[in-house]
């Protein structure tokens, strides 16, 4: 029963990372039906900058928000030189992020070498309510993810730039005929996808190492929570982002960790077969 | 005059045939290895020019379908002692019906998701791969496999030495694979393929049906990618998942890109300029992967079609540099007037 409680807090901790993926892998695709293979490598820079911060005794409190920021800008810049040209042709947009991701791997591991990184935990308490460890600082993490999700939805509903991305979202040439300017909007949206991407890699090197490699397995999760959620659907991103998370957890602790990959391959396999549109989705339009 | 234009179509084989032929006589050891995985990045790389650059079809199953004939191929070689060229025919085999059930599950989507799904088959295929004991696991196993000794009089001829046998050997791959493209490119499948690449709704309007035609393109891109991956494995000696990784697949799409996507020689030359860059120059060695994605950024923004797409601008951009070099005094009849710029027309 410990052991079922244990794989359930993990779940949930991871299920928050992934979420925080998720929503900024859904919020590009959504606006600029681009699935952004760098998106992994993003996160990465977030842990290695918080990572090269707190190593030059910054406090992690104040390296997270930095890094938050830097990929904020980084993303604006990016979607602005890069993406915003080919918006016409969706695949050449896939085909640059991959070329981002070659150019990324190459300068990180140009700059912090191919071993893995390592930072105090940020919050040395456990708590063991009942003989369950609980670390606080797995706790930040549900609590930051639930924070920002919180303030995007409200950012999304209330403010006028979010209503902007939503209009943006739904039929960017009525939007345009609005007023709206679409493509600072796009960038915005990249913008905040990166700086989430940032924040989810940022909280991650706070609690397990940072590793060259730890881009891709990242990415493909989080097209498995996309996918599974609903390509541009943020609610779904989030239900789906728990599925994965408590699957790949009490696959490790009850099966092996590489049958749990292997489920979850699968399970993405199953969706985009039988649902493309995702299993938690509103009626949105596939191409099929 | 036709025998002119047949003959210049050649041109790109007679280079490839001068090429090898070139290496295995020099004998430089770094020549010899550029143009080996030359030849066999180029195969790989045709393999996903057939799926995307001819079927329209962005697949990231390529490299695993290269791992699926390297492992096989081993397999069959080290633990059942098969003869080499029999273990190739049933990796064939295998890498083909794996596509075909790929390709029934996948090819119901299109751009992105048809992306996702392949990439979700590759990664489920390295990860069975890596858990896997009988082919090593993460470690990988020994690709002992041996293609023969071919004796003609005194000339021994290894087809797996990497001083010319190995490379003469993918060079008649490529130039077999090549010219068989060619050949489909005049049938009523190549015309297939060209009409649902243009437009799908189309051509199935005219009764081209679109899944037989792009299953087809996918079970022969296999082919390739199967004989790619083995002759991989030969030179590697030793293959294990990490070999057949993300890496990999950028590599190949990048080169086709660079090449020119839809050309046949798209892939070669695109291969032949990544090693070039790579066993050349130390410095690009080691940060060749940033280089190429560099480019391959570059590329898609300002000449999305690659070299071999530009290749009419390219020749005649430079038969003008040439042209005023050469008489730089003359001055062009239609030079528009200073100041028209900012005039609407």
């Amino acid at each position: 029963m410990n052991l079922f409680f244990q794989a359930l807090v993990d779940g949930i901790m991871m299920a928050a990372v992934y979420a925080l993926v998720a929503l900024g892998l859904t919020l590009v695709f959504g606006l600029l039906d681009i699935v952004n293979f760098a998106h992994g490598q993003m996160l990465l820079l977030g842990s290695y900058l918080v990572c090269a911060l707190v190593g030059g005794s910054v406090s992690f409190w104040i390296a997270l928000p930095v890094s938050v920021v830097l990929l904020g800008i980084l993303g604006y810049g990016i979607d602005f030189g890069l993406f915003a040209r080919v918006r016409s042709s969706p695949i050449s947009g896939l085909i640059i992020s991959i070329g981002l991701i070659a150019i990324f791997s190459d300068i990180f591991r140009s700059i912090w070498g191919v071993n893995q990184k390592t930072i105090p935990a940020p919050l040395r308490t456990v708590f063991r309510p009942g003989g369950l460890t609980i670390p606080a600082d797995q706790l930040i993490v549900v609590a930051a993810a639930l924070v920002v999700m919180a303030a995007l939805v409200l950012f999304l509903r209330l403010t006028r730039a979010g209503i902007s991305l939503r209009a943006t979202a739904d039929n960017p040439e009525a939007a345009a005929l609005m007023g709206i300017p679409v493509e600072r909007i796009r960038n915005l949206a990249f913008a905040l996808g990166a700086a989430l991407s940032g924040l989810a890699g940022g909280l991650l090197a706070g609690i397990y190492p940072t590793v060259p490699s730890g881009g891709d397995s990242i990415l493909v999760t989080g097209f498995i929570v996309l996918i599974l959620g609903g390509a541009g659907s943020p609610l779904g991103a989030v239900i789906a982002s728990l599925v994965v998370a408590l699957i790949e957890s009490f696959g490790a602790v009850y099966w092996t960790s590489s049958a749990a990959a292997i489920t979850g391959f699968i399970v993405l396999i199953l969706v985009l077969f039988l649902r493309p549109s995702g299993l938690i989705s509103r009626s949105r339009e596939v191409t099929l | 005059m036709q025998r002119l234009r047949r003959a210049r179509g050649g041109a790109p084989y007679l280079l490839v045939v001068v090429v090898a032929v070139l290496a295995v006589v020099v004998q430089n050891a770094l020549l010899l290895a550029a143009a080996s995985l030359t030849a066999i990045y180029g195969l790989w790389g045709t393999s996903f020019n057939i799926v995307w650059g001819y079927g329209g079809q962005f697949s990231m199953a390529q490299v695993a379908l290269g791992a699926t004939g390297a492992y096989t191929t081993a397999i069959l070689d080290t633990q059942f002692n098969w003869n080499f060229w029999l273990a190739l025919v049933a990796a064939i085999a295998v890498g083909v019906c794996m596509s075909i059930i790929i390709g029934l599950i996948a090819l119901r989507l299109t751009g992105f998701y048809f992306a996702i799904m392949t990439l979700a088959f590759a990664s489920l295929l390295l990860q069975l791969l890596s858990t896997w004991n009988r082919v090593g696991g993460t470690t990988g196993m020994a690709s002992a496999a041996n293609p023969g000794v071919v004796n003609i009089g005194s000339v021994h001829w290894d087809l797996a030495a990497k001083n010319g046998g190995l490379l003469i050997l993918a060079a008649l791959f490529l130039l077999f694979f090549l010219g068989s493209m060619a050949q489909i490119e005049r049938t009523r499948t190549g015309r297939a393929l060209s009409a649902i690449r243009e437009d799908q709704s189309l051509a199935a309007s005219v009764g081209i049906s679109s899944l037989y035609y792009r299953l087809l393109a996918f079970a022969a891109s296999a082919v390739v990618a199967v004989v790619a991956g083995t002759l991989y494995s030969l030179y590697l000696l030793f293959i294990s998942p990490t070999f057949f990784g993300v890496s990999v697949v950028i590599t190949l799409i990048a080169i086709t890109v660079i090449g020119g996507t839809g050309h046949k020689f798209g892939p070669v030359l695109g291969a032949a300029i990544y090693m070039i860059l790579t066993q050349y120059l130390t410095w690009a060695g080691t940060h060749s992967d940033a280089i190429f994605g560099a480019v391959l950024v570059v590329l898609i923004l300002v000449a999305p079609a690659g070299i071999l797409g530009h290749w009419k601008s390219l020749s005649r951009w430079a038969a003008t540099l040439v042209r005023s070099r050469r008489a730089p005094a003359r001055v062009p009849r239609d030079v528009t007037p200073v100041g028209v710029k900012g005039v609407k027309h």
